[in-house]
């Protein structure tokens, strides 16, 4: 076989394990649909919920951002849960955030023994309001996010944290959903939840991203949970046994996303302890992401590759540990091949045989052999994301009509995947440019 | 070449397959959609009817005749009558009741429970405990025995509002035992069920081979169950495991225990030195006072915490006397967390 061809069916097979294995991971999800889809008929039914729920602090970073901290504290302190703390962490803001929360809640110097376990930016004050005795303030020093999370993390007192920042608004009763896992296992070290992140505007751009999300943010996510092998969750929100976090040292500092990395790194942590451990993955919806951000579409693709493989590349020991698991093991390997440099590879994949193809190195037959299995194989998984979703979750029921969500399914692998796939790529590449520079 | 234009046909004929399975996932996906749709407003039709009528029940007599119950609505009713009974209570709840039996809710609930799918099966549930059926006693305790926690903790709960000193004595040791049903969630049934399920979990908590005493000691917490002081004592002097012991420092309530509660002040486990410090807030007399101080120099954060807590929530100690106590301390930790302490008791 000739060079040309080797490539090309190279190609072909790198598509047909990207693709086979999202229709794998939808399989394993289905395991927890049905549960899902009995959970959605009875969620109107009263639930068992006592005082004895175990406690949380929301440890919520603020930077610059005077204009909402106050109705975000103010949203924290009125969810509905039995025991929790709101701990505001403002990172080192330059205007009036510390100014907001001093004037909206009563805030007083507070002397806490404050104990440093992991290490941050110095802490130089602690505030306690007068209005709400479960609020307290952190005034630190800028380190960002990750570095305002682990110093809230220090000054938390109950044992599961979850770590937010602005733009995150939480169903009044997401907190219940995401400690469930905690009740039900005690081995469950953290409970991951999906977030509701795109605004649904009736036009085509915004149904397919809303298609792509329901692959990418729910069912992949879930397919990897029912192997206990949850490595991220794209613009979802993390609730962390606090023993748990602490042995994994914290949210990176250095990373740009401070949650990419997170259930890796306690993936990493709890395997060293060789204790049994439990990830688990909420799939009803917790809350959602606020859009609130200037950035494009492709600015955030970019951002979030730059993430993913900096998350990736800061625990790639997750790959020859001894202690790693071998889910947790697959689960990296097709996340370094797929998501990390998948979209340098699919783009490469589609150029070469469409350049090839055009200058006669490979047979015009081969090229729509290679596209029509291409975009055959990318809309039935896209199709498949919608069926599953429609018997769980129903997200999509409320948002869209079907023919349009189909049309949308469709025009997801005609265009759009590619254009998400470039931008992934160029934030691949500023990654790597940097890591250079 | 053969071969590669053969594997071409297969790639080929592989991609129009994957649309053929993609147009297939379509035409469920608009099914799914349809069906669901023509769910949703036949359940609203239904509640059109229904909800009327049960809604008047509430201030009102019994209605003079209900319609017929159709086969298809009847998981529509029981989601409703129970969202109902949940916010009722006294006549109306009575009346409800009256309405679900001549409805015929009984015998087709039964049947679901034996026969149904897990959604008509924990509906049933519910149900039939709301109505104290008695008659499905022994298929609601068929499914306490059910792998699935929600399906089992629900029957549970049935089978204590149908009869709750009957449910205690026969199932305590599987309540006990069902380490899936989380204390959290156990505890508003037993609740209203405190008199009956004090004797047989006392008994189970006086049982030295128990192998889930931690659990039982849990519970006998939430629900605020006092263990005589004999079986507090053997616990402590026999308790190998830090949860059972950690379990019994937080339900002493007894001052004569004090004595033998002290000697884990200095226990090698900080966990347990935390709640023997917080036993001492609740119960201590003013001579621990001095055994409280060295534990704020403790090496472990929570145990000088909850020892400033102690000291500071001792009603026999002015906020003076503990200002002049952490004035005089020469441990800055020490100091730091008696700080604290104070002013988290600020009035705010």
């Amino acid at each position: 076989m000739t060079p040309a061809g080797l490539l090309f069916w190279g190609s072909a097979v790198y598509i047909a394990l990207a693709h086979g294995g999202g229709l794998l991971l939808h399989l394993a999800a289905c395991s927890g649909l049905r549960r899902a889809e009995e959970n959605c008929a009875l969620a109107e039914l009263p639930q068992l919920h006592s005082d004895l729920e175990p406690p949380i602090s929301l440890v919520l970073h603020a930077h610059e951002d005077a204009a909402r901290i106050a109705a975000c504290t103010g949203a924290l302190l009125a969810l509905h849960y039995p025991m929790l703390e709101v701990i505001v962490v403002n990172d080192g803001s330059q205007d009036r955030t510390m100014e907001a929360l001093r004037e909206a809640f009563e805030l007083l110097p507070f002397p806490e023994a404050y104990r440093i376990r992991l290490a941050t930016q110095p802490v130089t004050q602690i505030y306690r309001s007068t209005r709400h005795a479960n609020l307290r303030v952190l005034d630190k020093q800028a380190g960002g996010r990750s570095d305002a999370w682990n110093a809230g993390i220090n000054a938390a007192r109950y044992p599961l944290v979850c770590c937010i920042d602005c733009d995150t608004a939480l169903q009044p009763d997401g907190l219940h959903k995401l400690a469930l896992p905690f009740l039900a296992d005690a081995d469950t070290i953290a409970a991951a939840g999906a977030l509701n992140g795109l605004p649904h505007q009736n036009h085509l751009p915004s149904r397919v991203g809303l298609v792509t999300a329901l692959r990418t943010r729910l069912f992949a996510p879930l397919g990897w949970s029912a192997v206990n092998a949850l490595l991220l969750v794209p613009a979802g929100m993390q609730l962390l046994r606090k023993d748990a976090a602490i042995d994994a040292g914290g949210y990176d500092s250095h990373a740009a996303a401070a949650d990419a990395g997170m259930l890796m790194r306690l993936h990493d942590a709890a395997g060293a302890q060789r204790q049994p451990y439990r990830i688990a993955f909420v799939g009803d919806a917790i809350g959602k992401r606020q859009q609130l951000s200037p950035h494009t579409e492709s600015e955030r693709c970019r951002a979030w590759q730059r993430a993913l493989l900096e998350g990736a590349c800061s625990q790639r020991a997750l790959l020859w540990h001894r202690r790693t698991r071998w889910p947790v093991r697959l689960a990296f390997v097709y996340l370094l091949l797929f998501e990390c440099l998948g979209p340098l590879l699919e783009l490469a994949s589609y150029a070469w045989v469409a350049i090839a193809a055009a200058i006669g190195l490979i047979p015009a037959q081969a090229c729509l052999a290679f596209f029509t299995f291409a975009i055959g194989s990318g809309t039935l998984l896209s199709m498949s994301g919608l069926l599953l979703d429609a018997r769980s979750f129903r997200q999509m029921h409320r948002l869209a009509e079907p023919g349009r969500l189909l049309i949308a399914a469709l025009a997801e692998n005609l265009g759009y995947r590619q254009l998400h796939a470039w931008w992934r790529a160029q934030g691949l590449i500023d990654r790597l440019r940097a890591r250079r520079a | 070449m053969h071969s590669f234009h053969s594997c071409l046909q297969l790639l080929f004929w592989i991609g129009i397959a994957a649309f053929g399975a993609a147009a297939a996932a379509a035409v469920a996906f608009l099914f799914l959609q349809a069906s669901s749709k023509r769910a949703s407003q036949e359940e609203l039709l239904f509640l059109h009817a229904w909800r009327p009528l049960l809604l008047g029940s509430f201030h009102s007599a019994m209605p003079a005749a209900l319609p017929v119950l159709e086969r298809a609505h009847r998981l529509y009713f029981l989601k409703l009558w129970n969202r109902l009974m949940q916010d009722s209570e006294g006549e109306a709840a009575e009346r409800l009741i009256a309405i679900a039996y001549e409805a015929g809710c009984a015998p087709f609930c039964r049947h679901y429970l034996r026969h149904g799918d897990r959604v008509e099966r924990l509906l049933a549930t519910l149900t039939l405990g709301r109505l104290r059926d008695h008659a499905a006693w022994d298929a609601l305790v068929n499914q306490t025995m059910a792998a699935d926690p929600q399906t089992s903790l629900y029957a549970f709960q049935a089978l204590v509002r149908i009869d709750a000193e009957f449910a205690a004595q026969q199932l305590t040791p599987l309540m006990l035992a069902r380490k899936d049903w989380p204390v959290a969630q156990l505890a508003p049934i037993l609740q209203s069920a405190q008199a009956a399920f004090m004797p047989p979990m006392i008994e189970a908590a006086q049982d030295s081979r128990a192998t889930h005493m931690p659990r039982t000691l849990r519970l006998i917490e939430a629900l605020r169950f006092s263990l005589p002081q004999t079986d507090i004592r053997r616990l402590l002097d026999t308790a190998d495991d830090i949860e059972v012991l950690i379990g019994t420092l937080r339900i002493i309530n007894d001052v004569s225990l004090l004595p033998q509660a002290r000697n884990y002040l200095k226990h090698e486990n900080w966990r347990v030195r935390v709640h023997a410090a917080r036993l001492l807030g609740r119960i201590g007399e003013h001579a621990d006072v001095n055994r409280l101080i060295p534990l704020l120099a403790d090496a472990e954060w929570w145990v000088r915490y909850r020892a400033a807590q102690a000291l500071a929530g001792m009603p026999f100690m002015s906020r003076a006397e503990i200002e002049l106590l952490r004035n005089n301390l020469s441990d800055r930790f020490a100091r730091d967390m008696l700080g604290q302490v104070l002013a988290e008791r600020k009035p705010t």
